[in-house]
């Protein structure tokens, strides 16, 4: 580029200019914000967000202790404690997860042989202490029972994919 | 409180598509669509918190079911509880065991070491 060309774009502000008609264009396109917390985005059945333990549907619960989900967990997160229970059947004694430590890969959820801990849809779980997010067995349950509408159509929805 | 704007846009746009029991409402609009899909919204009852909507609408919301899976949500297992917003900052908050406003103390674990007395 010559030196008068230069000054010349320089002292009509060109490369301004062309930012600005840029932005006045974005003007008239079409918006894509989302009028968030009114107004939410698409969820795939596959979104992986907070971790519940399901039951079964007479209210037993699912998981059988095989730490499976302990072996694979890339980050380590979840930590269980098996036992026999009163009637011989295996259970977790403890079954905790450390939320902070979890990278929300999915991996547990691959890897349940009875579908009992599976990652949820609901993302709206921050918390004001770190403490909150050291997630007991007790915790995952409860998310369980009040989240299973949504956890059967999403495991539905996706098992011919499985 | 529902933000001016949403309340306008609502009362142009909205065509009610239904309440959950906590008295939240669910709207779409008539005509306006977003990156190809009905643009759905809820207006909320009380305090404008997201994680207010229960799991039945929240598939709705989220257009993850075409549909609120209202009739699954009619007929719950005795086990189901009611959906909680999140707790966070309130006094009903989840703490795990260990925690210290709960009494710091925690059932012994496999996981856990004896310190070394020499």
């Amino acid at each position: 580029m010559s030196f008068i060309e230069r000054t010349i774009r320089t002292v009509l502000l060109v490369e301004l200019m062309q930012g600005m008609w840029l932005t006045f264009r974005y003007m008239f396109r079409p918006k894509v914000t989302l009028n968030y917390p009114y107004e939410k985005g698409y969820l795939s059945p596959r979104f992986r967000a907070e971790h519940a333990l399901r039951r079964y549907e007479g209210g037993e619960e699912r998981c059988i202790s095989c730490k499976l989900c302990e072996a694979i967990c890339p980050a380590q997160a979840i930590t269980i404690e098996g036992m026999a229970r009163e009637d011989g059947s295996r259970r977790t004694l403890r079954y905790d997860i450390d939320m902070t430590k979890c990278i929300y890969c999915g991996y547990c959820e691959e890897a349940c042989p009875v579908d009992a801990i599976v990652e949820g849809p609901n993302f709206e779980f921050a918390t004001e202490s770190r403490e909150e997010l050291m997630y007991d067995k007790m915790k995952l349950l409860d998310n369980g029972s009040r989240w299973e509408v949504e956890l059967a159509l999403r495991l539905n929805q996706d098992k011919k994919y499985r | 409180m529902t933000n001016i704007a949403t309340r306008i846009h609502t009362w142009l746009n909205g065509r009610e598509v239904g309440a959950d029991e906590f008295g939240n409402r669910y709207y779409c609009a008539r005509k306006a669509r977003l990156n190809g899909r009905e643009r759905r919204w809820v207006v909320y009852k009380g305090r404008v918190e997201a994680s207010k909507v229960p799991p039945e609408w929240h598939a709705w919301l989220h257009h993850t079911a075409k549909v609120p899976l209202s009739e699954a949500a009619a007929q719950p297992n005795d086990w189901q509880l009611e959906h909680l917003p999140n707790l966070t900052g309130t006094d009903n908050a989840y703490l795990p065991k260990g925690a210290d406003p709960v009494g710091g103390t925690r059932p012994t674990s496999g996981a856990d070491y004896e310190a070394w007395k020499p």
